[in-house]
């Protein structure tokens, strides 16, 4: 059917500015791997050098990077002006928007991540903001009043010399900025430096057991023995009475 | 017209005609629940798309429907208040190879589940597959060409839905920034021509055709007059903006001024309307002035549905 081969050149055109400037150079050529009708082929060319095609490579780089942004705003801040190449390597190994939101904000995710640690993204804060979004992201999917039903008997049964894990609904992020201050510089808009900002060993409780998702600053003992119970580790029975009492962690 | 075709579109105007006239909506923002619930009286309907409500982990999985609990929460203490109706984005009923029954075999159940009177996609395709390995959603829709091969295969997919579902089924017409050439009919033709042929309603979005308009330079009031408008059933409104030297549907605050006046053209024509429905973009609410401007458009499309002609019902 000759219509999905236009159909495909048209969606190709919109994720591709380069595909539209080969195209209006040389139609011939650049469609030559579409099974084309000749109407087709004049309808395919005639777009690709319109001024709204132009419009539709927006829309489409806006409509990929939208559901992005709106789950990871600070890491998108932190980005800036890497954002546009960040985005142009993303899709070229990723070239269909995933269907499941999740997914696409996971694989995002591992992408930025990935270049980090390759040193292609180069600002400090970077991994430990979009860890932190990320774990954010992941409680907030998660399905709350159901768990929060399920964890009451677990909370029930918890024992300092038992097995524990953690809330369901809590996870603890590490910042090696002053978070508080840090978040309202986010709030804010601005892009680092973040000199003014004290450095140091911080840490946020990401709580969303509640009805609006709470962002706590805690120690560094108590966010050890979380990490430490999340990765399956014995805490001691007065550090888990502490956590118990608090309702971080459950029966495992 | 053929017999046949005569009796299919009288059978189908009689469904539009007993259809509920339920008066201004508003197409639900995620975002804004404390908007929602503060406001609820001040909406007749509420406009849903109903794949925000859930996860699609694609035909294969199972189960592929993963609903949202929060969202959903919150669209069952809607639909506890006033009507709810479905308006998908998923069917990508235009797509050449590919047409997705588990789809609509789930809106149907969402349907049943919420009572929609009528539901809607959109006269576009926004899937292509093989793309690549994991996906086939193309990024954004893109109108159909309105061609009579295009033509059929859409009808066939309409019946189908149709028959699937039980409440009447409206097509969008299309916002477009890329004008084809040599299509086989204009876009009123093919709208008219598909509703005649398939039976589905038409939901006119006036703002797509103010858009259209100013982008392609034609005359918005004769694209209407063109439409059959006995078959329009839910029109929507909005604002748009600029973006690379083109007017957008962009959804940015309030309805653009001249809309309003294609409106009342609209409304003095079209018998079977029931719905007057609003649509912003969430991250315009701040600037629109929040809460307030939002029921100021809303009281605007509550005067225009005032001045529907008597028989109108």
């Amino acid at each position: 059917m000759t219509l999905a081969a236009f159909q495909r050149a048209m969606a190709d055109l919109a994720a591709s500015p380069a595909l539209c400037g080969r195209v209006r150079e040389d139609a011939e050529a650049a469609l030559a791997g579409y099974a084309l009708t000749e109407v087709e082929r004049r309808r395919v060319a005639s777009a690709a050098a319109q001024r709204g095609m132009r419009v539709n490579c927006m829309l489409y780089r806006s409509n990929r990077l939208s559901p992005l942004a709106s789950q990871l705003p600070n890491t998108f801040l932190l980005l800036g002006p890497d954002l546009r190449d960040t985005a142009d390597g993303y899709w070229v190994e990723n070239p269909a928007l995933e269907r499941n939101a999740p997914t696409e904000v996971r694989r995002f995710a591992a992408y930025v991540q990935r270049r980090t640690v390759e040193g292609t993204l180069s600002e400090p804060l970077l991994p430990e903001v979009l860890a932190w979004e990320m774990a954010v992201y992941e409680l907030a999917l998660l399905p709350r009043l159901r768990i929060l039903a399920e964890a009451a008997d677990d909370a029930a049964r918890a024992r300092t010399d038992g097995p524990l894990r953690l809330h369901p609904l809590v996870d603890v992020a590490a910042f090696s900025r002053e978070p508080a201050a840090l978040l309202r510089a986010f709030a804010a808009k601005r892009r680092p430096p973040y000199d003014d900002i004290p450095a140091g060993e911080y840490h946020l409780l990401c709580d969303l057991r509640g009805e609006r998702r709470a962002m706590v600053p805690i120690d560094a003992a108590t966010a050890a023995a979380m990490l430490a119970v999340r990765d399956g580790e014995n805490i001691g029975e007065v550090a888990a009475g502490a956590l118990i009492e608090r309702g971080l962690v459950v029966a495992r | 017209m053929d017999a046949t075709l005569q009796t299919l579109s009288s059978a189908a105007a009689d469904e539009l005609a007993t259809l509920p006239r339920l008066g201004v909506g508003l197409l639900y923002v995620p975002s804004l629940p404390r908007f929602v619930r503060e406001h609820v009286d001040a909406l007749d309907y509420m406009a849903i798309v109903p794949d925000r409500f859930w996860a699609d982990d694609g035909p294969t999985a199972g189960p592929r429907y993963r609903e949202m609990e929060k969202q959903v929460e919150l669209l069952d203490w809607v639909a506890a208040r006033i009507p709810v109706v479905g308006h998908s984005v998923g069917l990508s009923i235009g797509s050449a190879e590919l047409f997705d029954t588990g789809h609509v075999e789930q809106v149907a159940r969402w349907q049943a589940r919420y009572g929609f009177p009528w539901h809607s996609d959109h006269l576009s395709f926004n899937r292509v597959p093989g793309l690549d390995a994991h996906s086939d959603l193309a990024g954004l829709a893109i109108p159909v060409p309105y061609d009579r091969e295009v033509l059929e295969m859409i009808a066939e997919r309409v019946e189908w839905v149709r028959d699937r579902v039980p409440v009447p089924f409206l097509l969008e017409n299309n916002v477009y920034y890329v004008d084809l050439p040599e299509q086989e009919m204009s876009e009123p033709e093919f709208l008219n021509a598909l509703s005649a042929r398939s039976g589905c309603g038409l939901l006119l979005d006036v703002h797509n055709v103010y858009v259209n308009a100013v982008n392609h330079g034609f005359d918005a009031g004769a694209f209407i007059r063109a439409v059959d408008l006995s078959r329009v059933v839910e029109v929507h409104v909005a604002g748009g903006s600029e973006m690379g030297g083109m007017y957008t549907d962009s959804h940015a605050g309030p309805v653009a001024e001249p809309v309003w006046e294609l409106l009342d053209e609209v409304i003095a024509r079209a018998p079977n309307l029931c719905g007057i429905t609003f649509e912003f973009e969430e991250g315009y609410f701040p600037l629109m002035g929040g809460a307030e401007g939002v029921l100021r458009e809303l009281q605007r499309a509550r005067q225009a549905w005032a001045r529907r002609p008597p028989a109108a019902g």
